[in-house]
């Protein structure tokens, strides 16, 4: 099960990071003493392995395990099957009898899924199906062979199964003559001797609650977690689990409950620590929950210092890492590390080592004793993550557990603390050196998407630096995958954005027109001027669906970044007249978030942009500056007029108007009668009146001026 | 002269009045309950309250239709691991999802009434005289439900059989649906995603504004009232879901503020599974769960109400639904009651 603390989907291409939106990650669990993967289709792998080794392959497609259902027996022979092909291939005809037979078997069962078809099965064909069954059930038990005992074994346990023949299936797993001891199909029997166990007569209450215990027991022995999480659903708290300690301190349930319970521990916390945390929240249920976590991690000592579970390790590290996350990560620390000097498995002792390593994280050290510590951890992590590679999948996504810890890490915990503490570089260059290794896509981008120019150049000049510490060698020993262009457009891109604009000049004179015309962002460059005003017309580029992903445009011949940067730093030297304050305004306000070119200072928009970077430069703040000092200034009908009609155009400060519902959901409007809003469409509207002949359609026609007049 | 006047006018009333038709009953009224689950599995509480009630009739729900894959297909039908006890005549019913009439209904009353009379040999399902349709149809919609009504009508005619239908509160301003008789269902009332004091599984205020639709609906009617509660998430005064499965003595989940009341102080994901859905729930604390079920009184004096506007309304009342979980929280007398009157 994972989290996410945030459900804002944000598109990011390339560079184009939004520093504006919240990113999207799971709350990966910690406490990880059994592979959480095992929840779903517990058995599959195994099985796939066994038809791998058949076929001759190291893995083969699960769909050839899946897709044997659909195969015409009729035309078993011409079977494309991986299997099938195999076992034809090779004149096996034991293993072809074999399959034919779980084929009828698992197409029987299909057949049986009333919900499969609007024909609902006869009497005949209900009796044909278990007629079906049986035949099958009865090669199954009659199968004299040795090689393929436990799949037959297993199949006659299935087809009892699927005939609800509760007492054969008791009975064909007290035979168990032909079972092979830990294989998995021994294991998916008894997983399904559980549910016969479940689904028995009993003659009395205590036997119930036996049979029931003892199938928790075999869920657990089995791994079938998803199973056990049902029948213990009820168990699943401190209460619960000391039955079954009681029961038997060495429970296999126990590993499933005390994993569950740190985990959901885990989402509290994180989810009452978090930014997006509700304040509404009542706040005594915290100290409920910090009772419960206390309980528990008392219990845990308990069990430890009793002596009676075989995995100490186990408890002693749900008692740490609940520590931690219950805000003492010193002293849970410190409990882990006991942890790891007691019996445990070598997953429960891997799983003490990787919360020792996030707990130490909430200590908050950042020295380079702290930081070495936390690449020799990460190291570590990489090569545990190594012995279950098969959870890496081909999406660019992991379930594997110690890739998730090694992300937890590294863009949770130590890159925010490294950024908080001033040392931009150094949280840069881990990120960049772990986003192949966690999968995390766009997580560097954003990152230097918030830099500002100074702190990128700092950043590249730390990554040429000569390095000092183990931490500095491991996040330097990947480069940064930008090339020289990008360098150049990013860091003067930043500097317009922060109004440096002479600063911005040298770095985009580097960036070839060539570099530029592939940018996503060009296709606006092309079509638009920052020149025109924004108030008297927008400039339309994205018509339509095809516009916005078409990535067609006309070629571009200049950087107007740089025309852009040459244009206002001479409007910024020149005479302050109306008509130059006028034009900078116009120049600032289409580089805003606001305006059409809002490609200049940055590389993606949405409507939901703010002034949201650091250092940002104030666009809109300072066009209304300036075009409230050339309306005073302005001399030029033309000049006032249209000073006037910008200064209404723009949204700035609150709304004139209002509104709330009455108890009939009536609007009820509420004018605000000194906003800037009001003030500046009332002296245009005075001005129209004055003018009212001499005035430019633009304010004339204006909708907008006509319902504030009504 | 004036007494004369008010005399002559209380006179053409009452003439009026006698004037107007009888809303018509169902025929052959029983006692009856819903049965609105995947299993067919009736416990000893269950098989209790049906002997003790004279249940006479069960509603039991067959198949949900659901569109899949593109095309109306059925859904979660039920599984006979049981009987019915002797003597219960089985109404079989079908809840097709609205939006199902969206699409090409083209060849769907043959393969639904097929479906039933299948299920009814396979399973041994003896002396059903009806089948029901149940379906949240609405103004757009009611052209393509009727029609099919019409259709599966004359098919179960056919077959000797009558068709029910059951009807929502604001269906009744609309036309009668095709069909032999209706069930009115007197549950549901308001808006579940709102807290504003009403009971949402049945409330008289929001009952009360359909009263007057009722006398001259024109289909023979009975009414099915509610006996089951709901337990409501809410995140703040936001609805999340309906949960069904989930233990409220587990105190690492829940904290108990009074009976009605809950709040979720820790994470956990739920699988939602009803005849009608599958699909997730998280807890997240904070949450707060606000138990609904409406009280026995309240339910009477709907019944009543509803018996004054239309008499013979609950000539057959119908109990939705058949469950353990839910028949324990009313006492016989309320039951007598409603169902015997």
């Amino acid at each position: 099960m994972k989290r996410f603390f945030t459900i804002s989907a944000l598109v990011l291409i390339g560079l184009s990071a939004l520093a504006c939106g919240p990113w999207i990650r799971p709350n990966y669990y910690i406490f990880s003493a059994f592979d959480r993967n095992s929840m779903y289709g517990p058995f599959d792998d195994r099985l796939n392995q066994f038809w791998a080794d058949y076929v001759g392959k190291d893995a083969i497609e699960s769909w050839s395990m899946d897709n044997l259902v659909w195969t015409d027996l009729d035309k078993f022979n011409e079977s494309t099957n991986p299997i099938i092909v195999k076992a034809i291939k090779s004149r096996d005809t034991e293993m072809q009898q074999y399959l034919r037979n779980l084929i009828w078997y698992l197409q029987t069962v299909n057949r049986m899924d009333v919900d499969n078809d609007w024909d609902y099965p006869t009497k005949e064909a209900l009796a044909n199906y278990s007629g079906d069954l049986q035949m099958i059930q009865r090669y199954a038990k009659n199968y004299k062979g040795t090689r393929l005992r436990a799949q037959h074994s297993l199949l006659e346990m299935r087809t009892l199964l699927a005939l609800r023949d509760i007492p054969g299936m008791l009975a064909h797993w007290n035979n168990g003559s032909r079972r092979v001891k830990g294989s998995v199909y021994e294991d998916m029997e008894r997983a399904m001797m559980a549910f016969a166990l479940l689904h028995k007569d009993y003659s009395s209450d205590v036997e119930k609650v036996q049979a029931r215990s003892q199938a928790r027991r075999i869920y657990a022995e089995v791994g079938d977690y998803r199973s056990l999480k049902w029948l213990v659903r009820n168990m699943r708290n401190l209460a619960g689990i000391q039955t079954e300690y009681v029961a038997d301190p060495n429970n296999p349930t126990l590993l499933f409950l005390v994993q569950d319970f740190v985990n959901n521990a885990q989402d509290y916390y994180d989810t009452v620590n978090s930014e997006w945390y509700d304040p509404a929240y009542p706040p005594e249920n915290i100290e409920i929950y910090h009772r419960q976590t206390a309980a528990f991690i008392d219990f845990a000592k308990q069990v430890v210092a009793q002596g009676k579970t075989r995995e100490p390790a186990l408890w002693q590290t749900a008692a740490g890492y609940l520590t931690h996350l219950a805000g003492n990560s010193k002293l849970g620390v410190e409990l882990i590390d006991k942890a790891l000097k007691m019996q445990g498995s070598p997953r429960v002792l891997d799983n003490a080592r990787a919360c020792r390593f996030i707990a130490s994280l909430g200590m908050g050290d950042l020295s380079d004793k702290a930081l070495n510590y936390a690449v020799e951890e990460i190291k570590w992590l990489q090569q545990v993550a190594k012995q279950d590679s098969k959870s890496l999948n081909a999406y660019g996504e992991s379930s594997n557990h110690y890739i998730e810890v090694i992300t937890v890490a590294t863009y949770d915990r130590l890159a925010p603390m490294l950024k908080k503490n001033g040392m931009m570089s150094r949280a840069m260059a881990l990120q960049n050196a772990l986003e192949d290794v966690t999968f995390v896509s766009g997580e560097v981008a954003t990152s230097l998407g918030e830099l500002t120019a100074e702190e990128t150049i700092d950043y590249l000049a730390y990554m040429k630096s000569k390095s000092r510490t183990d931490f500095d060698r491991f996040v330097k020993s990947v480069d940064m995958d930008l090339e020289i262009n990008s360098i150049n457009d990013l860091i003067g891109t930043k500097y317009i954005r922060e109004g440096a604009f002479a600063k911005a000049i040298p770095y985009l004179e580097k960036v070839p027109i060539s570099y530029l015309n592939n940018q996503g962002i060009a296709r606006y460059a092309a079509a638009r001027t920052y020149k025109k005003a924004r108030w008297l017309g927008r400039q339309v580029v994205d018509r339509d669906w095809n516009d916005m992903v078409s990535t067609e445009h006309a070629p571009l011949t200049r950087n107007q970044k740089i025309d852009f940067c040459r244009d206002v730093l001479a409007l910024q030297s020149a005479e302050p007249t109306a008509e130059n304050l006028l034009a900078l305004a116009t120049l600032y306000y289409q580089a805003s978030y606001k305006g059409d070119c809002w490609y200049l200072p940055r590389y993606s928009w949405s409507c939901y942009d703010t002034v949201c970077y650091k250092n940002e430069f104030p666009f809109v703040e300072k066009a209304v500056q300036l075009l409230q000092q050339a309306r005073d200034k302005a001399t030029r009908f033309e000049t006032k007029q249209e000073c006037l009609y910008a200064l209404s155009f723009i949204p700035f400060g609150e709304p004139y108007i209002t509104y709330t519902w009455d108890e009939n959901y009536n609007q009820v409007p509420h004018y605000n009668r000194n906003s800037y809003e009001y003030i500046n469409r009332l002296a245009l509207y005075n001005f129209y009146i004055a003018n009212r002949n001499k005035v430019a359609p633009y304010v004339s026609r204006c909708d907008v001026l006509r319902t504030f007049h009504q | 002269m004036r007494n004369r006047v008010t005399y002559l006018l209380l006179v053409a009333l009452v003439l009026l009045g006698c004037s107007r038709r009888q809303p018509a009953a169902v025929s052959d009224p029983r006692p009856s309950v819903y049965y609105w689950r995947t299993a067919l599995q009736l416990d000893s509480t269950e098989r209790d309250f049906v002997a003790q009630h004279h249940i006479g009739r069960a509603y039991v729900r067959y198949f949900d239709v659901v569109m899949r894959d593109g095309k109306p297909m059925p859904n979660a039908t039920l599984s006979f691991d049981d009987t019915l006890p002797t003597g219960v005549e089985v109404v079989p019913t079908i809840f097709i999802v609205e939006n199902c009439l969206r699409h090409d209904l083209s060849g769907l009353a043959d393969k639904l009434v097929r479906r039933v009379l299948q299920m009814n040999e396979t399973r041994d399902i003896a002396g059903v005289k009806q089948v029901q349709i149940d379906c949240d149809w609405t103004r757009q919609s009611m052209p393509a439900c009727f029609a099919l009504l019409r259709e599966v009508h004359d098919l179960l005619h056919g077959h000797g059989m009558t068709l029910s239908a059951t009807i929502r509160l604001h269906q009744l301003s609309m036309p009668a649906p095709p069909v032999d008789e209706g069930v009115l269902m007197v549950y549901n009332t308001g808006d579940m995603r709102v807290r504003n004091g009403r009971n949402p599984i049945l409330d008289y205020r929001d009952v009360y504004p359909y009263l007057s639709q009722l006398r001259d609906y024109d289909l023979p009617l009975c009414a099915a009232y509610p006996v089951f509660g709901w337990r409501l998430l809410f995140r703040g005064t936001t609805f999340k879901a309906i949960v069904y499965d989930t233990p409220l003595a587990d105190s690492t989940l829940y904290r108990r503020v009074d009976d009605q009341n809950y709040v979720v102080v820790g994470h956990s994901t739920l699988v939602e599974s009803n005849s009608n859905a599958t699909d997730e729930v998280h807890l997240d604390p904070g949450d707060s769960l606000h138990i609904v079920r409406p009280d026995a009184a309240s339910i009477l004096r709907v019944a009543q109400a509803l018996e004054k506007e239309r008499p013979g309304i609950n000539s057959q009342v119908v109990i939705y639904h058949l469950d353990n979980q839910h028949l324990n929280h009313y006492n016989d007398q309320f039951y007598e009651t409603l169902l015997h009157h």
